[in-house]
């Protein structure tokens, strides 16, 4: 569990890069093409790859963190006891969902990997983004069983948990 | 058939939800079982490897954290104190007038911010306190801030524009220029309802102090990097000059600029607005994936065409369709998370609405205007909750009873955006493309 934590750490920090990354082009590129005539090259990829890399570098977080939009306006009438099963079962699914999807996009990367798929001006391999994808979707579902056992073990939501 | 396959989806999703599955989880389950039960196990197994792939890396979607992360950056500068401070040595003095500044200063904050909550969160600590050193009620005082905080998602940027767009294929230049009159529409109304209030219930929302003229100068300067920025990003997309991405990188980095150049900002400050910035994206993100993948399976199901049909049947006129939608979204918004609410029916109301003959940006503002009402309606309004949160100690039954005259004011401009479409097409009809 230590271990996850501090991958959930790392990979949060990927996403903060991401995104800071995305910015920092998208301004450079639109200043140097409005002063100076002539943008960066792959300033479009690298703002689409940065994009999709961000939300499944952040995904393992909101996973550990239970911030997924949930609605509570049934289950917070249960006992606590209740409430806490209903969780650690959304929990559940949600890491079923995730391994799930990880595998599709494994083999999806796989593909694109055989068929050499690059992008257009960056020439980075698809299958490699795909599959990198993949294993942040592995370490999301661990975080979400992780999650749901935490909510077991205490027998009742953490206060404000889920509420967005 | 479509019924009912489609019925039993929407019956699945809505159960799941209810039992507190996370409702990006509920959608992508029930759409990928439906799924495959209608195409089989190929076109299911499939869809789950290429659909988050092929979403997320999107250069349009970007729009979002960028934007996100503006509004962190700038709520982290204190710009929302001073532009609080300015609209309250303007209007303060009036009977209700702090109540007023705070609707006026939240629809500044809604010009670099694109969420209602965050608007909503970030005013609340400033205006509520001040409301309440003058004794006003607090029930209003707390309504005002969650109301005033729904424009955060009309004004551009807005977050639930950006994903209306992607969803729909609806121009997201052309939906943020679309909000700027209704935005002015909507800050006007919320000010009648105040004054009507101050009016109704004196005790309730006094009268403060008066501003002298050098005063009031002198608050100025703090605000207009932030009107600035606003006309920036409005401009360059009303002249054609930014792609809304563009626009959002741009925003992003001056919000940067400004609070470093102002040195409010240190680097954990920025650290955090990045964290908050990723979290938020991927929270969001997942519950559009999740709704993509269930609109595939309405598709399937073929119920906008067997909705079509009933329509034709029933012999609705194009008004009496769009008041039965805002019917179901009154209803839906009472209990349902606003986004979620959008993205799961947009893929049936949407296609019934094109063929109508309905603008898209048009039912685009419509369906963002019908989340900001489901906002602050009980007992699932959202901004009601976030205030609570921010303010403890705040009794929820004030603020339902508080939030009545803002309801109206939301039901009277839907009223006016239906009767007079003009209201939003006429400033995107303008700009260029």
């Amino acid at each position: 569990m230590i271990a996850t934590g501090l991958a959930v750490r790392v990979t949060t920090v990927l996403a903060c890069a991401c995104a800071a990354l995305m910015m920092v082009t998208t301004f450079i590129d639109v200043m140097l093409r409005y002063f100076f005539g002539r943008p960066i090259g792959g300033a479009f990829e690298v703002t689409e790859i940065s994009m999709g890399m961000l939300v499944f570098f952040a995904l393992p977080a909101v996973m550990l963190r239970r911030e997924n939009i949930v609605v509570t306006l049934l289950i917070e009438r249960f006992p606590s006891r209740v409430q806490a099963w209903c969780a650690a079962i959304g929990d559940f699914l949600c890491a079923v969902a995730l391994l799930f999807i990880a595998w599709r996009m494994w083999l999806h990367g796989a593909r694109l990997l055989r068929f050499r798929e690059v992008t257009m001006e960056l020439a980075v391999p698809k299958g490699a983004i795909a599959q990198t994808m993949a294993v942040m979707l592995v370490l999301a579902a661990v975080c979400a069983l992780i999650a749901g056992w935490k909510v077991l073990r205490a027998s009742s939501l953490p206060a404000g948990a889920g509420r967005r | 058939m479509a019924w009912l396959a489609a019925g039993l989806g929407f019956a699945a999703v809505f159960a799941l939800m209810l039992l507190g599955v996370p409702i990006a989880i509920a959608m992508l389950v029930v759409g990928f079982a439906g799924i495959w039960m209608l195409m089989g196990e190929g076109a299911a197994f499939g869809m789950m490897g290429q659909v988050p792939f092929n979403t997320t890396l999107s250069y349009e979607l970007s729009v979002v954290p960028m934007f996100i992360l503006m509004g962190a950056i700038i709520s982290r500068t204190g710009m929302a104190s001073d532009l609080y401070r300015l609209c309250n040595s303007l209007l303060g003095h009036l009977r209700g007038g702090l109540a007023m500044a705070t609707i006026v200063a939240c629809g500044g904050f809604s010009a670099v911010c694109g969420s209602s909550i965050a608007t909503a969160a970030t005013m609340a600590k400033v205006a509520i306190p001040e409301m309440r050193d003058y004794r006003y009620g607090e029930g209003f005082a707390a309504a005002s801030v969650a109301a005033g905080g729904t424009l955060g998602i009309l004004i551009p940027p807005s977050v639930i524009m950006v994903l209306y767009g992607i969803a729909t294929g609806t121009d997201i230049g052309q939906l943020f220029i679309a909000g700027v009159v209704p935005g002015a529409l909507a800050v006007s109304l919320y000010l009648l309802a105040v004054w009507v209030h101050a009016r109704l219930h004196p005790a309730q929302a006094p009268g403060g102090r008066k501003a002298d003229r050098a005063e009031r100068l002198r608050l100025v300067a703090p605000v207009a990097p932030v009107v600035l920025l606003f006309l920036l990003i409005i401009g360059g997309l009303y002249f054609g000059l930014f792609t809304p991405t563009e626009a959002a990188g741009v925003g992003a980095g001056c919000a940067l600029l400004i609070a470093a150049f102002r040195r409010v900002i240190s680097w954990r400050d920025l650290f955090d607005s990045l964290v908050e910035t990723v979290r938020t994206t991927a929270s969001l993100f997942l519950v559009l994936i999740g709704a993509l993948v269930f609109s595939n399976f309405v598709n399937l199901a073929g119920l906008p065409d067997a909705l079509s049909s009933l329509i034709s049947g029933l012999g609705l006129s194009p008004l009496g369709v769009i008041l039965v939608i805002l019917l179901i979204y009154v209803v839906l918004g009472m209990f349902m998370e606003s986004l979620s609410m959008i993205l799961l029916t947009i893929p049936v109301f949407f296609p019934i609405i094109s063929a109508m003959g309905f603008n898209p940006v048009w039912f685009g503002i419509f369906a963002v205007m019908v989340t900001e009402l489901s906002l602050i309606t009980p007992p699932v309004g959202l901004n009601l909750f976030v205030i609570r949160g921010v303010i403890p100690g705040l009794a929820i039954g004030a603020i339902y009873r508080g939030i009545v005259p803002f309801v109206l004011a939301d039901l009277v401009r839907i009223g006016l955006i239906i009767a007079f479409p003009a209201i939003v097409l006429w400033l995107p009809a303008m700009a260029a493309r």
